[in-house]
């Protein structure tokens, strides 16, 4: 693993998301991305995280 | 392969999500290929910079909760926390704005110490219950990263990395999060929250099999 440094402007270019593979069920939730996972996983938001 | 991370300092969830992605990583084989790129995001951008407010309180006020309503919810992110070997300590934790920290992580991301800077601040803030608004405090972290506390203290005392840390945050907004820990891969696969460790795995796995 290399510990990185780029720069937010030199962030790859956005690629076209992959089709869903296998029996999984990805979420559409995030613009131009298959989104893994549940959806019920833990984190904060507006401040709030429990 | 890059793997972008968006993190608050303050957040208790992202901590965890990224010893979870440190414990995927440690078992990916493709693990030298992978750039790991740290990127900011606050929780709370409207927290009045200056103030600081003992967590519980803070959280109670946020959520028209007691302070003992508070404590009990925070439960079960304690416990989570203490299975990755996290202990933390709301009980004295002091909240604050986080954009100050956040440019000294940019900083450190310049000079190569992205992760080491995120990885002190959120044990500094989670664990140690220490307060990161406080520029002594912050520079004095500086140093143990291996950051020049001169430079460091430079930054801190200007507006140095403003345009970074709203980039960082603004990308994110631009994929449609609205919380953390967010982890997006080669900009095609995205997972939201403290997944399960076989989650972060067969993300790696996906991306990378997606790449060759």
């Amino acid at each position: 693993m290399r510990a990185s440094e780029a720069d937010p402007d030199r962030a790859p270019e956005p690629v076209p998301a992959p089709e869903p593979g296998g029996d999984e069920q990805p979420l559409p939730v995030f613009r131009g991305l298959v989104t893994l996972g549940t959806e019920d996983a833990p984190a904060c938001s507006d401040g709030i995280c429990f | 392969m890059q793997v972008e991370v968006w993190s608050d300092i303050v957040c208790p969830w992202c901590y965890i999500g990224k010893r979870r992605l440190e414990k995927a990583l440690a078992g990916f084989e493709h693990a030298d290929e992978v750039e790991l790129v740290w990127r900011s995001f606050q929780l709370d951008p409207t927290f009045p910079k200056g103030v600081r407010e003992p967590v519980y309180e803070s959280l109670a006020k946020k959520m028209n909760a007691t302070a003992d309503q508070v404590r009990g919810m925070t439960d079960q992110v304690k416990q989570v926390a203490a299975q990755e070997g996290l202990h933390y300590d709301f009980e004295n934790g002091v909240m604050v704005n986080t954009f100050d920290a956040h440019r000294l992580t940019h900083l450190a991301k310049d000079k190569g110490l992205g992760d080491r800077a995120h990885e002190r601040l959120m044990r500094a803030q989670l664990v140690e219950a220490r307060v990161l608004d406080d520029v002594d405090t912050l520079v004095e972290l500086a140093q143990e990263i291996g950051l020049d506390a001169g430079q460091a203290r430079t930054v801190l005392t200007g507006d140095t990395y403003t345009a970074e840390v709203e980039g960082d945050i603004r990308a994110a907004q631009q994929l449609g999060a609205t919380g953390v820990p967010f982890f997006v891969m080669d900009r095609a696969f995205g997972i939201s929250g403290a997944q399960p460790l076989e989650v972060f795995t067969s993300a790696l796995e996906k991306a990378y099999a997606q790449k060759v």
